[in-house]
């Protein structure tokens, strides 16, 4: 119980914070307002979502062989392609790419906080910056992103202030135009220098090869496109058959993201050329002349496996649900673990491999079932909560012993 | 998978209460039916009035989530393993705490519910102490096995009592015996409504004295689970001199929870409590007189949340004390 009860304090504490149920009441009513307002222009966004949601169907279906069938076509475009069982796989093969000593800039990405990549790279004696302005902010202060999009949710334009003015040793005022131009004036050089730029994925096309990256900052295509090494760590359950699949996931992602038009979607295939001399192809033209995509397993494949559980995968991690859950308006990312919230409850248990860690979890969602409602995706949160509950109470305890 | 998992105590106690007891908060069977008193109640008939724990125990539920709450100062599980000790009761906490006695509130709740059905015309009959525990919270909280059984047995005695048809008043009941009973229950041929598609059937005009401004709370069984959101608005817009106002992005199917779902209130009673409050001030925005639910369990969470709030002149009812006062009047 002692796990129980160190996450329920640290949960209660979080609940205690008034700066946090400001931040999120703000964000929860901006969120509400501006997807009605992105619904009803686009209103063909609906029945695309339903579109995509039996596309995804079909790809968790044959999740490993798209995987395969994604990594031919990166190889074909001149990429090199890992497909990484485990997490400690996936840091051992970015690890041994990058070396030590280097300089990255890193674009967020889930999957990578999944793993703990950027941890491990410190940790192998490089230095890694975030370029996403929340996680830059979350990295710096040393705290844990508490929204998949908007890691830096709970943190108020006053504290980023101190938090620049302590970094930079020139005085910042509360004034987030000026913070946000201090924070672009820091990372600018250390893209050009870096020697590996880091992403995660959107979604992926098998067919193509393609990488989709959405975003609104201009970080991700700094990050990928100013260093010569490019890596890109990708859950496997992020692969579509076609480029026209991965289009209308992307659509439907952003639009329930909170986007409603992204200002950047950054399609990246294979690494930078040319062909302009001679019509000879040589690779590192202007972007990258190294691309590495690691297709990362890490439970997914055993997760596609589960009748109910499956669709844990077909996630688009739009992070619509988070805005509805009425306990992570209270406590933002610390009802979670890597992921938040109920669908990060699921995903805690498959990903981890560790029912316990997720046990705590799953006796914090509400059932309450609003998060299916938002869900572009349909993904039905609260059965797979009972589900796991009845896993927890029938596989890891006899009946007695629940009268100790 | 090296240490074993546990799963929180008070979720075990409550899983302990409808095994052993027979009900939700481990009470004796007789505090069950001390509200009948008075009422002229069929008890043999083909259509049954299924009223659950959630409101026959309000007055126990309700001493026994406040104890619960002053126990978090101790921790839960120091507290509930000590309420365990003195009695061998379960959850018979209302004893040790409150003394305030099981019927109180609910009672009148249930009674209100028999007058408008008998009212309106509905005939039903009730099953007094033989009524079952459906058994629901075990299957929301993950026992799965324990459920089915329990479930099975609740069939055979209502076969063996000849019911064809229920009316049931909890939400939670409701969703447990009309969509998971056919799932998990070989041949269960019984047909389940909620009380509020009855009333909804049912309905004729009715008017209250004086004019009054509700604000609505759609609890989440019925709303989102149930799919039951235009009955109580169509049984309210009926009833004259009612205004009815709704938050603008937090009703139907977008509601705010109370706080107060599977068990929540026994896990993490203080987040509870805060779900509570907020809820009740979204309400609350609405400047009503009386916030009304139909769920037993959101009753409880409002009431908590308007105490923590500290308005003043603002209370919680069920939507049939509504009607039972449009009715007296008519």
């Amino acid at each position: 119980m002692s796990f129980f009860r160190e996450y329920r304090g640290k949960l209660m504490k979080a609940a205690g914070n008034e700066r946090i149920r400001l931040a999120l009441s703000r964000a929860i009513a901006s969120y509400r307002a501006n997807t009605d307002r992105a619904l009803s222009q686009f209103p063909h966004t609906l029945a695309l979502a339903e579109e995509v949601r039996k596309i995804k169907e079909r790809s968790i279906g044959q999740m490993e062989e798209l995987t395969e069938q994604a990594a031919q076509a990166i190889r074909a475009n001149k990429g090199k392609v890992f497909i990484a069982r485990t997490s400690g796989e996936a840091l051992e093969i970015i690890g041994d790419i990058v070396g030590k000593g280097k300089l990255i800039v890193n674009a967020k990405s889930m999957t990578g906080e999944e793993v703990g990549l950027r941890e491990y790279l410190e940790g192998k004696g490089n230095e890694v910056y975030e370029t996403d302005l929340g996680e830059f902010i979350v990295q710096k202060l040393g705290s844990k992103p508490m929204h998949i999009l908007a890691p830096a949710i709970h943190v108020p334009k006053e504290d980023v202030a101190k938090l620049l003015t302590r970094l930079t040793g020139e005085k910042v005022p509360p004034d987030i135009a000026q913070e946000v131009a201090v924070v672009r004036k820091f990372l600018r050089e250390k893209y050009f220098r870096a020697d590996v730029g880091i992403s995660g994925a959107n979604v992926v096309a098998a067919d193509t090869g393609t990488l989709f990256l959405i975003e609104n900052e201009g970080n991700a295509r700094l990050a990928t496109g100013l260093p010569p090494i490019h890596i890109a760590l990708v859950g496997m359950e992020k692969v579509v058959p076609t480029f026209q699949d991965a289009c209308k996931v992307a659509e439907v992602t952003w639009r329930y993201a909170n986007y409603t038009v992204p200002t950047y979607v950054n399609l990246i295939s294979g690494p930078s050329k040319t062909g302009d001399i001679e019509k000879v192809t040589t690779y590192g033209a202007h972007g990258p002349r190294d691309f590495y995509v690691i297709f990362l397993d890490g439970g997914r494949v055993d997760l596609a496996k589960q009748e109910l559980f499956r669709q844990a995968l077909y996630c688009l991690r739009c992070g619509g649900c988070l805005y509805e859950c009425p306990v992570f308006a209270f406590t933002a990312g610390y009802f979670g673990d890597k992921y938040f919230a109920g669908i990060g409850t699921i995903w805690t248990a498959f990903v981890t491999g560790d029912l316990g860690r997720a046990a705590p979890l799953a006796y914090t969602c509400l059932g309450c079932g609003r998060c299916r409602e938002r869900c572009p995706m349909r993904i039905d949160v609260p059965s797979m909560i009972i589900e796991l509950r009845r896993l927890l109470v029938e596989s890891t305890l006899p009946a007695k012993e629940l009268r100790d | 998978m090296g240490e074993k998992v546990k799963i929180p105590e008070g979720i075990q106690l409550l899983r302990e209460n409808i095994v052993s007891k027979a009900n939700l908060f481990g009470l004796p069977v007789r505090e069950k039916v001390s509200w009948t008193k008075g009422l002229k109640l069929n008890d043999g008939g083909q259509t049954i009035l299924f009223t659950g724990c959630g409101y026959e125990f309000l007055g126990a539920a309700r001493s026994m989530t406040s104890a619960i709450r002053k126990m978090e100062l101790v921790g839960v599980e120091r507290g509930t393993r000590l309420a365990r000790a003195i009695g061998k009761l379960g959850f018979n906490l209302p004893g040790i705490y409150a003394r305030l006695s099981a019927g109180k509130g609910g009672g009148e709740l249930l009674r209100a519910a028999v007058r408008v059905l008998q009212t309106l015309g509905v005939e039903f009959s009730y099953l007094g102490e033989e009524e079952p525990c459906c058994g629901g919270p075990l299957y929301f909280l993950g026992f799965q096995k324990d459920f089915v059984e329990k479930a099975r047995k609740t069939f055979c005695l209502l076969k063996k009592r000849g019911v064809r048809r229920m009316i049931v008043i909890v939400p939670s009941c409701t969703y447990t015996l009309k969509e998971l009973y056919p799932h998990f229950v070989e041949g269960f041929d019984i047909e389940v409504k909620s009380i509020l598609e009855v009333l909804s059937e049912r309905m004729t005009p009715m008017k209250l004295p004086e004019p009054i401004v509700a604000a609505y709370h759609d609890p989440c069984l019925l709303s989102r689970y149930l799919g039951l959101r235009e009955e109580p608005r169509r049984i309210l817009e009926m009833v004259e001199n009612l205004e009815l106002r709704e938050p603008e992005w937090t009703r139907k199917e977008w509601s705010t929870c109370c706080g107060g779902g599977g068990g929540f209130e026994v896990v993490l009673p203080k987040l509870s409590s805060l779900l509570a409050q907020r809820r009740a001030e979204e309400l609350l925005e609405l400047k009503p007189q009386v916030i009304v639910t139909s769920c037993p369990g959101c009753l409880l969470q409002l009431e908590e949340g308007l105490r923590r709030t500290r308005a003043e002149g603002v209370k919680v009812v069920d939507l049939v004390q509504i009607l039972e006062k449009a009715q007296k009047e008519r």
